[in-house]
């Protein structure tokens, strides 16, 4: 491009009126290798802009995942509760149905039944003997109570 | 929005994103701190992403605001961004051009120019974007634009200018 055409482009540009077309041309010129001496300035500032635009985010995007997680953790809540129903339902059935048979066997059953009650009943008469010697022991308290 | 289809819109965005942060922050690692806050602040949005016309622009928009309210948050602190703990990788790659000292004059001359002079030039001359987006961006009106862009480049042109007279008379 003709010298006089860019040191227009310069003044439009450092106006801050240049297209972006009109700017790669600026661009384009100042990569070549021969710039006159005043117009040095420019060949450092557009390659400068050319560097620049080469940097890059190198770190890792780093996104919580909280969604997924909340999602699962639901899922297994569903499941362990879906399975606790399941067992509490089905047990109680089976248990019922063995005691039934087992009552319901004999006579014999209910004498047994009958004589261990009875040893329960004698051993709390035993006990209730022994409370006797709770009287003795108010009597006592009486007689020094009253003697007061 | 599936993590999938979300990177896949925001990774060519990214690295523009990164550079205005970079731009403003100055430090490598504030610049990575913001672009990764933007994005959890964008994915946390993502499903009103999709009724934004111009992604792009919005994504942009929001790292401009947080790293403004950045800048702000570290004034109010006393805290200046020291600019001497920034390296920039990309220059060594450049030596062959031998322009390896003036591209770090640039860039320092940049920094010190006003955060608005900053983001439009970061936004029209090496992002290249259309002065309608930086105003979507920027939230700045067009003749606002031109007088800060103008003013940019007339300023760092000045500052080269008379470093390099100064480099050549000093040999």
């Amino acid at each position: 491009m003709e010298l006089r055409k860019i040191e227009q482009l310069i003044k439009k540009y450092e106006a801050g009126e240049t297209s972006i077309a009109e700017e790669k041309a600026l661009r384009e010129y100042f990569s070549g290798t021969t710039v006159p001496e005043h117009l040095v300035a420019y060949k450092i500032l557009f390659a400068y802009t050319e560097t620049a635009k080469k940097q890059t985010y190198n770190a890792d995007v780093n996104l919580p995942k909280k969604k997924k997680a909340y999602v699962w953790s639901a899922a297994a809540a569903v499941i362990i509760l879906a399975l606790g129903v399941f067992f509490y339902q089905n047990n109680p059935i089976q248990m019922r149905d063995t005691e039934m048979g087992n009552l319901a066997n004999s006579e014999a059953d209910l004498e047994k039944t009958r004589q261990a009650m009875q040893m329960v009943s004698d051993i709390m008469k035993e006990g209730s003997e022994d409370l006797l010697y709770i009287k003795e022991f108010s009597n006592t308290k009486n007689k020094f109570l009253l003697d007061n | 929005m599936e993590h999938k289809s979300f990177l896949h819109i925001i990774s060519p965005v990214k690295d523009k994103m990164y550079r205005l942060a970079l731009r403003l922050l100055v430090s490598k690692e504030a610049a990575e701190d913001a672009t990764q806050e933007v994005l959890l602040k964008l994915w946390s949005r993502k499903e009103k992403l999709k009724h934004y016309a111009n992604i792009e622009a919005f994504a942009m928009t929001v790292t401009k605001n947080h790293c403004l309210d950045e800048l702000k948050s570290k004034k109010n602190n006393n805290l200046k961004i020291v600019h001497q703990n920034y390296e920039n990788k990309a220059f060594s790659l450049q030596k062959e051009v031998e322009l390896n000292d003036e591209l770090n004059w640039v860039e320092k001359i940049i920094s010190a120019l006003p955060e608005q002079q900053k983001m439009v030039f970061q936004l029209r001359d090496i992002e290249q974007y259309e002065f309608e987006e930086i105003e979507k961006i920027t939230g700045m009106k067009p003749t606002a634009i031109r007088v800060a862009l103008s003013r940019a480049r007339k300023q760092i042109r000045e500052r080269l200018t008379k470093k390099h007279d100064y480099g050549i008379a000093k040999n």
